[in-house]
This record gives structure tokens, sequence and C-alpha cells, in this order.
């Protein structure tokens, strides 16, 4: 598709065109912590970031979603949530997780109104990245610093200026409706840079069979060892941008009952636990087994891809540096001898 | 710190091989520059992984309930191990605390106490240097020299790069041990006042109430400070009981709120101000303003100060018909 580019110093005017038409969100300081949050004037939004601490799946995945309400007398009418908005400078690996996220909210068997509606609501501008972080492993999970899967539009950084290109037909029109803060480009030197920024990822890890050896050490002792300094928190999964496990719950109202739909975490010992009492995850190696089995086997299994794109956020704020590249290495090293029971 | 990591190694070594411990909890090196992580040593011969540095920072007493927890796979229990430790003051403190609220059997505990020269926190260097990733540290004497990703150095006090809970750490020291490496610091000061908290305090209830929600609405709940705090160590944590359900586990402040007021409750009296929920923590949020006014409230309404004293019983479980009640009866 064609390509263009904006002069830096026209974003402050593009971003306030596009927040008249949209709500804009995009990477901004919040108390010390970057986040994926709303952009209420220009100027907070920040283009000279790494990557925000928590990731942007809680604008499509809230915290807290109620599926339905119960006034005790009838549902209280639900509406979809209509608002239109941009997100703008989100990084590939987490335009990326969306695309993963889509494989499973969005399927032919299971239609996810609430996910599907915010991701048809919203036009994701994909800034790629120039700088990754010495714990970015994106390149190893099969995603790219310049990668575009995900995205409606792919910007990048080439110093005075950005390059932009639409990635799908809703970014075609987004950049369409902009055209004039921007300028016709032929062809953007796209390549180099995006060479330079994958060479700038240094994670040597070469996971292409990592499925069949997790299968094969489902019961390995190997799985203890590792998890031995895991505390069983969920700053990992909650941070994580494809991790989208969640929990129902029953909450009373004044006058009825309300369903909600909570985050939830494999991590957590709550979390398969049974009605009647049994857990059948009861302690933390099979919890963390669960976690890397789900991101590196089960959604190969189902959707043919890795569930992770290595964007290093668990690896930075792991409260123990139990460091997920560590992990898989370990595993692939363990020798595959199915342990005896 | 070199001389202490030496001696480190060779003490975890003998106690491995002449079989008074099982298992020693040190610390190794990381991935990531400027931390340490924890590690479990069983064979004398994997005692060299073992380090010790100015990032020492977690405290490695929350591992100890666990490696005398019984395994629910088997019937008959083996006995419980003999257990290192390498401890900090805080690790030390926090292993008090355990010993006395019987987590953890005394006699199979043995407490290596090191001089700890207060720990350098990688965020907060980060947080100095910008948004260039840190790529390494080095230090010399008091200095450090961090290195960034543009190649730039640049040079620190180490007391700027304190965790905060060392800036304000007045017990470098374990309180209690078997054996002691290198020369123990006698008691310390903490480098300056600490501002923060004394501003908090002077606020009136109403003001320190809106603060409390104000910093708590970081907060998503991973539970990551219960995780990380030696003293929560329940079975059950009251915030995952279903019979009732006492929290809400969704987005409202309001479920945030209630977890963390249960859980601060829950320290009072206990905690030891190690400051490893602060760090574990994703997002930010500043607990120790909260945690540490139940520590002073425990000193000045108590007398009591949590983790020294293995036999003097702690406030909140005893009565005395002296104790100060005048924040029941006088409420500000």
């Amino acid at each position: 598709m064609a390509e263009s580019k904006i002069d830096k110093n026209k974003i402050p005017e593009l971003l306030k065109a596009v927040s008249a038409d949209y709500t804009l969100y995009g990477p901004k300081d919040e108390a010390g912590i970057v986040a994926m949050g709303r952009i209420n004037s220009v100027e907070e939004l920040m283009l000279d970031y790494r990557n925000s601490t928590i990731s942007a799946k809680e604008l499509f995945l809230p915290r807290a979603e109620v599926v339905y309400e119960f006034d005790g007398q009838k549902f209280v009418d639900d509406k979809l949530s209509d608002e239109k908005r941009v997100i703008f400078g989100m990084r590939p690996c987490d335009c990326r997780a969306l695309a993963l996220l889509d494989r499973n909210f969005d399927t032919d068997q299971v239609k996810d109104p609430f996910y599907i509606t915010r991701r048809q609501n919203t036009i994701v501008v994909a800034l790629a990245c120039n700088q990754p972080a010495s714990s970015c492993f994106c390149t190893v999970t099969g995603g790219d610093p310049f990668g575009q899967e995900g995205a409606d539009v792919l910007l990048g950084d080439i110093g005075d200026s950005l390059l932009a290109k639409a990635v799908t037909p809703k970014g075609k029109d987004f950049l369409a409706s902009y055209s004039k803060f921007f300028l016709r480009q032929g062809s953007g030197n796209w390549d180099k840079q995006a060479k330079e920024a994958r060479n700038k990822i240094k994670t040597e890890l070469n996971i292409e069979n990592i499925k069949s050896c997790l299968d094969d050490r489902f019961e390995n002792d190997v799985w203890k060892t590792v998890s031995l300094k895991c505390l069983g928190c969920g700053a990992c999964s909650y941070l994580c941008p494809t991790c989208y496990c969640f929990d129902l719950v029953d909450e009373k109202t004044s006058t009825g009952v309300k369903k909600v739909r909570t985050w939830d975490c494999c991590m957590f010992p709550l979390f398969t636990k049974h009605a009647s009492g049994h857990n059948p995850r009861d302690v933390n190696s099979a919890r963390l087994r669960q976690k890397i089995m789900h991101k590196f086997s089960y959604y190969m299994e189902r959707y043919g891809v890795n569930g992770c794109v290595g964007c290093g956020r668990c690896v930075r704020r792991c409260p123990v540096n139990l460091d997920i590249r560590g992990v898989l290495e370990q595993l692939m090293a363990a020798p595959n001898i199915a342990t005896e029971k | 710190m070199k001389d202490i990591q030496e001696q480190i190694i060779k003490t975890a070594a003998q106690l491995l091989t002449e079989a008074k411990a099982d298992i020693v909890i040190g610390f190794s090196d990381s991935s990531l520059p400027m931390r340490a992580t924890p590690c479990f040593i069983t064979n004398a011969d994997d005692a060299q992984q073992l380090v010790w540095n100015s990032y020492c920072l977690n405290n490695l007493a929350i591992y100890l309930p666990e490696c005398f927890a019984l395994d629910p796979h088997v019937k008959e229990q083996k006995p419980p191990p003999k257990v290192a430790v390498i401890a900090k003051g805080c690790d030390g403190r926090s292993a008090v605390g355990l010993i006395k609220e019987l987590q953890v059997p005394r006699e199979n505990l043995v407490i290596i106490a090191v001089p700890c020269p207060g720990m350098l926190d990688a965020t907060i260097a980060q947080r100095l240097i910008g948004t260039s990733e840190i790529v390494s540290a080095e230090e010399s004497g008091d200095t450090v020299i961090i290195k960034d990703q543009t190649g730039k150095e640049t040079k620190f006090d180490r007391k700027e790069l304190l965790a905060e809970a060392c800036r304000f750490c007045t017990h470098r020291a374990a309180p209690v041990s078997d054996m002691t490496i290198g020369e123990l610091p006698k008691g310390g000061e903490a480098l300056a006042p600490d501002e923060r908290f004394e501003e908090f305090s002077k606020k009136s209830t109403e003001e320190r109430w809106d603060q409390f929600c104000r910093e708590l609405s970081k907060c998503i709940l991973c539970n990551a400070c219960r995780s990380a705090c030696p003293n929560c160590y329940c079975k059950v944590c009251f915030a995952d009981q279903t019979r009732p359900n006492w929290t809400g586990t969704g987005g409202p402040l309001r479920d945030v709120i209630s977890f963390h007021l249960g859980r601060m409750f829950h320290q009072a009296g206990r905690c030891v101000d190690c400051g490893a929920c602060v760090r574990a923590c994703p997002m930010g949020v500043d607990l120790r303003t909260f945690t540490y006014k139940l520590v002073k409230d425990a000193k000045e309404l108590f007398d009591y100060t949590a983790g020294f004293d293995i036999e003097r019983v702690p406030p909140l479980i005893e009565f005395n018909v002296d104790d100060s009640d005048n924040f029941i009866t006088e409420p500000e």
C-alpha cells in the first residue's frame, strides 16, 4: 500500500484532529508507570518510550466487565460501548498480541461480543520499535520490532519524521482522512531501520521445537526445579499482553445481581480449585507448568502459533527474576525421561 | 563484598558436605543488570553459583515456610529438612517472625548472618538514568558507575540508589543467627528522615484516606505484594476464600481497597519493613507509607518492633490492662 510520512512537528496537530473524531489512547506517564492511557491533551502522549509497563490488553479486556445485570425484576439493558477509539503509538509486539487474542475471542465457534466490538471500534496505529530492550525477544517467538500484524497503521521513526504505512483497509481509510498532515512518499527506507532494530535483539533462543519438547516433559521433575523460586504471584500474567484467562463472578447489587468477568491468572491457587475443594493444580510447579504449556504448547495446538509475543514485560517485572527465556532453556535442556511415579 | 561472597560459598559447601544443611538459600547471578536472583543450593559443588553483591534485594525468608510444608502428594512425609539461609537484617527479622509464629522450626534453621551494606534498586537507577536502558553497573567504594545503552557512563553515590526500605533501615544485621560471616554492622541509622512518611502522618484522617485510595487505584490485584511478603504465609489467604467471599476480585476500587486493608491489618505488629512488597509491585504502588504507619504504631503504642525477640509475645496476641487504647476511645 501507498506510503507516506509525517513531520514530527506536525504530530500534535494530527493528534488534535484525531482526538476531535475519536477517543485517543496512547503511551502516557501515569504516576511513574507508562500505561496505554486515555490522552486528554496531546502533550500527554509520549512517543519517546520503550514500551508501556502494563500492556494495552486492558483496553480490550477490561479488568472487570459486567456481562449482564439483573435488577431484581428484569435484565438491565446493556448496550455495548460504541466508543470509537484510536490507540496511537502501540508497539508491534502488543499489536501482535491483539492478533493472538483475536484467534481466541473471534473464532468460528466463539464470538465474544465485548472483545469484538472493542476491536472493531478501535484503530490501532503501531509505532515500530527502534530500541528494543535487552529483555525483549519478539524475534524469538515469531514477531518483529517492525512487525505490522494486529495493527491498522504502522509508523516508523526515522528521525525528523515518521513513515506511515496502511496495513488494513481500516488503516488506509484512517490515513486518507488525515492525509493533509502527511506527505506522499514513494517508498520509505524501512528495511535498513528494521534490520538494525532486529539486530539489537540479543536474546539467542531457538524455540522451534518447543511444543514437542514441553509435551515430552510434562511429568518431568524439571518443573519442580524451575518453579522453586517462583512466588506464585500474577505480575507476569497481569502485565502480559496475551494472557487472557478470566473468571466469572456474581456480585450483589442493591436490588439484584450482576455477572462480572474479571482477570484471572493460572498462577493463583484459586484458579482451578473445584467446588468440592479439590484442586488439580495444588502446587506451584503445576501452576507454572500450566502457564508455560498454555503459551508454548496448547496455544500452538489450537491456533498454530505460540501464545507469547516476546515483549519481555514478565522478564523485567518478575520480583525474583524468574526469566521466562531461562525457564524455556532449562526445560529444553532437561533430559527427556518421564519421571517415574 | 567479594570476600564475603567467597566465605558464603565456602560456608555453604561445608554445611552441605557435613550434612548440617540439606539446602542453602542464597543468591545467584541474574539475567538482568543490577539484579541478583534467589537460588537454592543442595549440592556442595553448586555452591560456586552463590553470589553476594549490592543487588541481593529479595527477602529470602519468603521461601522458608515452603521448605517445611507437607507434600500433599505423599502419605509418608519426609522428616523436615535442615535449611540454611543467607540472611541480611531483614531476612533475619522475617525469619524471627516465622519462628515465632511456628511456621519454621528453629532447630531446622541455620541462619547465616551476613553484613548488609544496604541494597541497590535497579528500578530507582533506571528512573534516574531515564529512557536509555541500563547495561551494566560497576562499584568502586561508595561510587556506582552505571553504563547505559548509549554507552554513556553516569556516576552515582550508592546512597542515591539504595532501595527505599534500605534508606530507612536501622538494623542491617540479622538479630538472631547461628553463623556469622564478616563483621556485622551494629545497629545503624536511617540515611535521612522519612519525609514522605512524616508528611503522610501529619495529614488528617480524611486526607490520609484520600492518599490511600489514590495510591491504591494503581493496583491491578496481581498479588505480587502478598506473594513476596514472608508474613503472608496463610494456607488460604482471606482474599482467596470463597465461603464467604470476603473481597471481590474485580476492578472497582472497593475490591482493591478491601484486599489491601485486610492484608495490611494482618501486618500490624508483624511487618519488619523489608520493602519486599513495594519492590515486587509491578505498578509502583507506594505500599510502604501505609505499612510503615503500622510499624510506627506498634512501636509507639506498644513499644514493640517486630522481628527481634523470639520470646516476646506480639502486642496483638497479648492483653494488658495498661495497653494503649486512646486510638479507640479518642480517635482523631
